[in-house]
């Protein structure tokens, strides 16, 4: 009888190991100098929450057969598994360690520092963390948080008829205080400009980026005060609030509320959404990848913005006038012309 | 504004309160059901794959309790059968429960770059009651889950206070030789209780699926089958105080909502952990605690 109960826990702890997640993928390996390259990401939530996992994820893999690189992920780990996770990588031998979120920056320079040749990319990653690593094998990805609001925030702006807008956050991140801000200086600047006055709810954090049923409840809290345009940085948290914003739709029997995606371009997921705001992490993790295959990796910080083609605005669902999609489009080539709010 | 809030708290009462009440009648047998929230996760995976496969939110509600049954009836043949200590097999089980879903989750659907959606359980207005004003919103506009959770209360306070089937149960974690002296196979009794509490706690994990997100999150569950858990303590043991505990627990958690909206004063760490802290406050509170004589003590005839 011990010895079944034995088997049973051996299963409970493989299949745990099943549980993050591995999906490794080969796709030839045949990157252009002969070598075969290999990059591995983590991510704390899933890969399949239709929003940051899944949009990190998706980048990997377009940038990684883009550049011929064979790639593997771990997801749903918990923080104290970070670091583990990422050496459990280097100790395979991995060209790369892609780790997608600011709360991984712990780990990752002190991985980094006992494995020097290994590059580590790390999204929204500091500006000044380059600089922290003491071999010079950190590379900062980062998307500018305050264009990431802007592009939301001018279309909130736009479209809000109640003159209240709404912010899910999951973590209390800079790069989501930065979001937030960007989002309600655009909201009120655009708002003004078409003489209408915009109050931004105060930001609420789910205190994860998982807890759907969470997100469900601050987006009906938020409608009952008034919020009818919604943004948010909190991945499947935000899907259970894209939820309960459909519902609210369905129950007045037409799209009163809207919602604002991100990161990337899921027009269609749900009926609320309107548009999302795109960051093409693809592009800078390729950059990334040609700089380790170059052998000058490391100490930079990668920035994406409008003007580099790494931020943009997605399209745009039939719920949007034409004037306002005109509108919306002379403020975002503002924004590239570095003329917005001046 | 009130009304929102108390019709949101009895929602989202619904499935700590199934949880609890099943875990009274298993901790009543003696038997800690510590496997609840890898239960609670079954259950909410098999909602969700059985209403998505076959277009059937019942057959997934079925389904939901099937798993949450057979979580359970692997948790009962360890503990109860080979008398193994609950709380690591539960912890054990609480871990393969996350790998079984994600597994599955994987093979059956890939990487969908968007989550799978599932239709919800309709909110029913019950003909007459629903029109009683503030009282009729609050308790009359919910789906059939919570009605059921509605029955159930009765229904176990009758079960467990005036029947011969309550006594023996009781008696079972109490003075287990007693009732094998009067002829009752204990660990039978034992069994049987957890697994009528698998499947309940199984409907109560599809309630978060079927009954409310209409989709399937790794962490759907995120530590509520351990608020039931906390919440069969803190009701000392009885369906009456498991309804009290779970009502506090869901006001608690609506209320703290509003205030992270409504106000920017408070630390939202502190806003979060609002519920937890009352829960726990209130455990420590109470005066006098009727803990099962043998509460998580394997029972053999030889000892």
């Amino acid at each position: 009888m011990k010895k079944i109960l034995a088997m049973i826990l051996a299963l409970a702890m493989a299949l745990s190991l099943v549980a993050c997640g591995q999906e490794a993928a080969d796709n030839g390996g045949d990157a252009k100098d002969g070598k075969e390259y290999k990059v591995a990401m983590i991510c704390d939530s899933s890969i399949n929450d239709g929003g940051w996992g899944a949009a990190c994820y998706n980048a990997m893999v377009s940038a990684a057969d883009k550049m011929g690189w064979t790639y593997e992920v771990t997801d749903s780990i918990a923080q104290n598994e970070y670091y583990d996770s990422i050496v459990a990588y280097c100790a395979l031998g991995y060209d790369m360690i892609y780790a997608p979120g600011n709360q991984y920056t712990d780990a990752v320079l002190q991985a980094a520092e006992e494995y020097p040749d290994i590059a580590f990319a790390l999204l929204n990653g500091g500006a000044d963390t380059p600089a922290k690593a003491v071999n010079k094998n950190v590379s900062s990805l980062l998307p500018d948080a305050q264009q990431i609001g802007w592009i939301a925030g001018a279309l909130a702006g736009l479209m809000t008829k109640s003159g209240t807008i709404a912010f899910i956050g999951g973590m209390e991140l800079d790069t989501t205080k930065g979001k937030y801000a960007g989002f309600g200086e655009a909201a009120k600047y655009v708002a003004q400009q078409e003489g209408k006055d915009v109050k931004l709810l105060d930001c609420v954090y789910a205190g994860s980026f998982d807890d759907s049923a969470k997100g469900m409840e601050f987006a009906k809290t938020m409608i009952e005060q008034g919020a009818d345009v919604f943004f948010g940085d909190a991945s499947a948290v935000d899907s259970g609030a894209r939820q309960a914003i459909d519902e609210y739709n369905t129950a007045a029997g037409e799209v009163k509320v809207v919602d604002i995606a991100q990161p990337a371009d899921i027009l269609g997921q749900n009926e609320c959404i309107i548009c999302s705001q795109c960051t093409d992490n693809a592009a800078m993790i390729s950059a990334s990848m040609q700089a380790v295959q170059d052998g000058n990796f490391g100490g930079e910080t990668l920035y994406g913005s409008l003007q580099n083609g790494a931020l943009s605005a997605g399209a745009m669902s039939d719920l949007v006038p034409k004037d306002i999609q005109d509108k919306y489009q002379s403020y975002i080539q503002a924004m590239m012309d570095g003329t917005f709010m001046k | 504004m009130v009304v929102n809030i108390l019709t949101r708290a009895i929602m989202m009462s619904t499935p700590l309160l199934l949880g609890a009440l099943a875990e009274v009648y298993a901790e009543r047998t003696g038997m800690m059901v510590c496997a609840i929230e890898g239960i609670f996760l079954m259950g909410a995976w098999g909602g969700f794959v059985g209403t998505y496969l076959s277009g059937s939110m019942l057959l997934g509600i079925v389904l939901a309790v099937v798993l949450g049954g057979l979580m359970a009836l692997l948790y009962a043949f360890v503990t109860v059968t080979l008398g193994q200590q609950q709380v690591v097999t539960g912890t054990a089980l609480n871990i393969l429960a996350v790998g079984i879903c994600a597994y599955f989750q994987r093979v059956l659907f890939g990487v969908p770059t968007t989550p799978l959606q599932i239709d919800t359980l309709p909110k029913l207005a019950i003909p007459l009651l629903s029109k009683i004003p503030f009282v009729g919103e609050i308790f009359f506009h919910q789906n059939i889950l919570t009605y059921l959770a509605y029955i159930l209360i009765p229904v176990s306070i009758f079960v467990l206070y005036k029947t011969s089937l309550g006594l023996t149960l009781r008696s079972t974690g109490e003075n287990p030789v007693a009732v094998d002296v009067a002829g009752i196979n204990v660990n039978r009794v034992r069994f049987l209780t957890v697994l009528v509490a698998g499947g309940i706690s199984g409907l109560a994990g599809a309630f978060y699926t079927v009954g409310y997100l209409g989709m399937f999150t790794s962490n759907v569950i995120g530590g509520r089958g351990w608020i039931a858990f906390a919440i069969c303590f803190l009701g000392n043991w009885s369906p009456k105080g498991a309804v009290l505990g779970t009502l506090a627990f869901g006001l608690a958690d609506a209320i703290s909502v509003y205030f992270r909206i409504g106000t920017g004063a408070f630390p939202t760490e502190l806003i979060i952990a609002l519920p937890y802290i009352l829960t726990i406050l209130l455990t420590i509170f109470r005066s006098n605690f009727k803990v099962p004589a043998q509460l998580g003590i394997p029972y053999s005839k030889e000892s």
